[in-house]
């Protein structure tokens, strides 16, 4: 249908557009479509969902962005348990028609919150041939507490179970949970391979019961060219920097753990504070709970000759900003994924402080590349900022380290090697089956006796 | 019954017949307060059937417009009729239609919420309607009762009493397409046509006549409803466009509302805008059919442009390459172009006949890639076929226009009456095509903002709709059966 016709046609779905939502998933999601067109070999497609009633057309739920090769689809009925879709006449007809119309080899979804699971159904209900790819950027399939694998009460979660789930929502029942999962598994069945940005995020849904050979693991994609320059090292220089510097970036909010950080700062003995300084990126803070707010305000004003509040950035500002900086530090209390901003860092050479759990553990090689510090815990940052600050050689030796480890490029060539293993290798059948569903959600259980099995079979 | 006792002592002694007396004695007080409640009721339910008129128009002499309140929860009715003078009866039930109103204020009435309150028709009476005295129900029982009524006469715009009618069609009706087969179609139908159709009364007024070509190429007729702030931008657009000096530009005011402030307007936009233009002022709403009939009847070009308000062209020197596309077939052709929404996405590449199973399996217009960036859609530069192309921009002889009698004006307002032309078109041999490679943006519906977004409108959509497909069924199922066959 394309003009574009010898070129690998992919559909990159998105949850939203980096025009109306800056989070991860959404950048990494439009970063690749972008990439994938400055390439000869393929023409992408990019599709976001979005939910602003000004933007519809009559008699439609598609429309522009104002630039080629995007589309938008409205959709605002979402069910946040099941992940599915309630307006059907999104998926058999506007999604139908974008499927039409694009006519795809690849529909590489980045996301299925908001646009609900059936679309990847559809997707390979309208051609069995199209290879499916869907990139995994939270623990939602494994979790109902908007997949952060954490507690309703804020504490880390290790497994996940319907027996286990009900403590968090009491409101839903095991067989509800039980539902869900079945629910996640037969679209998942559908996706021909899964990427996911960490290995930790990988092991997890390995645990879940997704085959360890289905999953990639394929770093988020950085705009390599748009915004930031080429990678350049501020390096602590101890004749002429008074003080370090380090900064926190991104949303602020419980889980991103500013309130570690800020009380890691007050415990600071005074000669170290003396010569250190923290940089605040980001915002959210107003519409926060009113004790974090209060907390994290009488925090900050205690400390006003150490503590920047800087505000919202842009991705223009990244690069300067990051540049002004000599250590980055990353304290979120929840698992993380694979942080976009420890992607940056590694970009522009910035050795990271962070927590020592999940995604950013595996991000930041500690001793090498940066420093881990126990999660959630204020005395174990402060020790480990006055250790950065009193050996300011590491920061030199960390920041060289990383400019050897980075190569820029790496995550597109690997998502490119991954659309040409799929459709050069012949289409394998997976037929999945109620029974097999079953068997693997008991086997990973344990929680049927025998005759309960064969009464669910 | 012999002698008459009280109520509540006769159902005493039936309790106690039925309970025994120590049981009635201790539940007296239920037993009382429940039967009477019964008698109550009973009492209030004999007050029924009640009908009441609503609207009463004589359509003509022998035709009643008629829609009543009609409640009967006892479902006593056995017909209902209509009486003379003479005091002669005519029966009238397969006149009419029962339905549930959507009228909050009847329903509160104790029924059950699936029983009918209303009725509607349009009767034909066997008698003058102005000899029509009242409306009889007879019971089941034999018994007949009488309400007095006489019908009005139609008179003016018969706008108010259509949207009143379309306002009574519940939202969720399940028998709707039956109900407008039976009554509302034809009721509809007749009030439109009452209307009064002056054409007579038209004024058209030239502006910079000096700059208008000896013989144009093309006529543009261009409805302004509502808003008319796009007079002005078309006008920017064709003023910096030389190939539009070739061109006649009609704007048909249909919008008496706004015709002093047109005529002003324009006495300052003609010394701005070097460009000959018409103004087409019409005494009465004629609706978007009857305004681009009237524009037609006044083009001098020998081929017509029908564009709406709220279209601009993306390039200049369009408008003679959409003529120059379709060459010599413009004769056997309807010819349509690409329109684009603001934000680069199709609006409108066409339409194809689509059985809305919604919309009780009703053929509405689909618009074909509607919403998806315009980048994926390949743009040939001859001119492909189509089912059938909108009237927001079409291009066809007025040999044609006029041969197939111009748009339909049985469509109230404006919808259907575009694929209508093309329907008709197809039946004399023209065939129906679009210019993929000439783009325009079009504000789609912008240009009605003006119109409230009332029931009555989603209502009237299904009107048009219903009576287009009625119209029109066997000839789409044959053409889709033609496309799907080539």
């Amino acid at each position: 249908m394309l003009e574009k016709n010898k070129k690998t046609r992919i559909l990159v779905i998105a949850h939203g557009h980096p025009d109306n939502a800056k989070g991860g998933g959404e950048i990494a999601a439009y970063n690749l479509h972008n990439r994938l067109n400055t390439s000869d070999d393929y023409h992408s497609v990019f599709l976001a969902r979005h939910d602003r009633d000004e933007l519809i057309h009559p008699g439609t739920l598609l429309s522009g962005s104002g630039r080629p090769n995007e589309i938008m689809l409205h959709s605002t009925r979402n069910d946040y348990f099941l992940h599915s879709q309630h307006n059907k006449v999104l998926v058999g007809r506007e999604f139908r028609h974008t499927l039409e119309r694009v006519n795809p080899h690849i529909v590489h979804f980045q996301h299925y919150v908001h646009l609900g699971l059936e679309l990847i159904r559809e997707a390979k209900a309208f051609n069995p041939d199209i290879r499916i790819i869907l990139t995994l950027h939270e623990y939602i399939a494994i979790c109902n507490n908007s997949g952060q694998m954490m507690t309703t009460e804020n504490a880390l979660c290790y497994e996940s179970s319907p027996q286990a789930c009900i403590k968090c929502f009491p409101q839903h029942s095991p067989q509800d949970f039980l539902m869900r999962k079945l629910f996640f598994k037969s679209h998942f069945d559908l996706v021909d391979t899964f990427i996911s940005p960490s290995q930790f995020l990988k092991d997890r849904y390995i645990a879940w019961g997704i085959s360890e050979d289905r999953i990639n693991v394929i770093e988020n994609m950085l705009d390599d060219n748009k915004y930031t320059e080429a990678q350049s090292h501020n390096l602590v220089d101890t004749e002429s920097d008074q003080r370090v510097r380090f900064s926190f970036y991104g949303q602020i909010n419980w889980f991103k753990g500013l309130d570690v950080l800020l009380n890691a700062i007050s415990k600071l003995p005074e000669e170290i504070r003396d010569r250190t300084q923290l940089d605040i990126n980001g915002s959210g803070l107003d519409t926060q709970p009113k004790h974090l707010q209060n907390q994290i305000n009488h925090l900050i004003g205690g400390m006003l000759d150490v503590v920047n509040m800087r505000g919202p950035y842009t991705q223009t500002e990244l690069s300067s900003l990051m540049n002004s900086s000599h250590w980055m530090i990353v304290p979120s209390k929840w698992w993380e994924n694979s942080p976009m901003v420890i992607l940056e860092a590694r970009k522009h050479g910035l050795p990271v402080i962070c927590s020592d759990i999940g995604g950013m553990a595996e991000k930041v090689h500690d001793k090498f590349t940066g420093l881990h510090f126990q999660a959630g815990r204020a005395d174990a940052l402060a020790a480990a900022i006055t250790w950065a600050v009193e050996n300011p050689e590491k920061q030199r030796d960390y920041a060289v380290a990383i400019k050897e480890g980075y190569k820029e490029g790496d995550a597109f060539d690997l998502h490119d090697t991954l659309y040409r293993k799929l459709l050069t290798e012949a289409a394998s059948p997976r037929v999945p089956t109620l029974r097999s569903v079953v068997d693997n959600v008991k086997a990973e259980n344990n929680v049927y006796s025998i005759n309960d099995a064969s009464d669910a079979a | 019954m012999s002698t008459q006792k009280p109520f509540r002592k006769r159902m005493m002694s039936y309790s106690k017949k039925k309970l025994g007396a120590e049981r009635a004695y201790r539940y007296r007080d239920t037993i009382v307060k429940s039967l009477e409640n019964v008698y109550v009721q009973t009492r209030k339910l004999q007050a029924f059937p009640q009908i009441r008129p609503d609207i009463a128009l004589q359509q003509n002499d022998r035709q009643l417009t008629l829609t009543c309140r009609f409640i009967d929860p006892t479902n006593k009715t056995e017909r209902i009729g209509l009486r003379y003078t003479d005091n002669s009866t005519q029966w009238i039930d397969q006149h009419i239609s029962h339905f549930r109103s959507s009228d909050k204020t009847i329903s509160k009435f104790a029924l059950a919420p699936d029983i009918p309150d209303q009725f509607a028709g349009l009767i034909n009476c066997e008698q003058p309607c102005s000899k029509i005295t009242a409306l009889v129900t007879q019971m089941n029982n034999g018994k007949i009762k009488q309400f007095q009524f006489k019908p009005r006469p139609v008179s003016g715009d018969p706008l108010p009493t259509i949207k009143h009618l379309l306002n009574l069609i519940p939202v969720n009706e399940k028998r709707k397409r039956e109900l407008y087969d039976h009554a509302f179609g034809e009721m509809i139908g007749s009030l439109w046509n009452a209307r009064s159709k002056t054409r007579s009364t038209a004024d058209l007024v030239a502006y910079n006549e000096q700059l208008a070509p000896e013989t144009p190429t093309v006529s543009l007729i261009i409805p302004i409803y509502g808003r008319y702030d796009f007079i002005s931008h078309q006008m920017a657009q064709f003023a910096s466009d030389p190939d539009m000096r070739n061109h006649e530009i009609i704007y048909v005011i249909d919008d008496p509302r706004i015709a002093n402030d047109i005529r002003e307007s324009c006495h300052y936009l003609a010394p701005i805008f070097h460009i000959a233009f018409k103004i087409l002022y019409l005494e009465n709403n004629l609706g978007y059919a009857g305004a681009n009939n009237a524009g037609a009847r006044v083009a001098q070009a020998e081929k017509l442009l029908l564009l709406n308000s709220d279209v601009f062209p993306c390039n200049s020197g369009w408008l003679g390459k959409l003529v120059d596309s379709a060459g010599d077939a413009l004769d056997t052709t309807i010819l349509g172009a690409r329109l684009l929404y603001d934000d680069e996405s199709i609006q409108h590449d066409g339409m194809s006949f689509n059985q809305a199973f919604w919309l009780d399996n009703l053929w509405i217009n689909e618009h074909f890639g509607k919403g998806l960036p315009a980048n994926l859609f390949s743009s040939s530069d001859t001119i492909q076929s189509r089912e059938c192309v909108t009237g927001a921009c079409m291009l066809i002889t007025k040999a044609n226009y006029d041969a197939l009698g111009g748009f339909d004006e049985d469509y109230i307002l404006g919808d259907f009456e575009d694929s209508d032309l093309c329907l008709k078109a197809r039946d004399k041999g023209l065939q129906i095509a679009i210019a993929e490679d000439i783009t325009l943006y079009h504000l789609e519906r912008q240009s009605q903002s003006m119109v409230t977004a009332d029931r009555w409108k989603t209502e009237l959509t299904y009107y048009n709709c219903w009576q287009h497909t009625n119209k029109w069924n066997s000839r789409i199922i044959e053409l889709k059966k033609e496309v799907s066959d080539a």
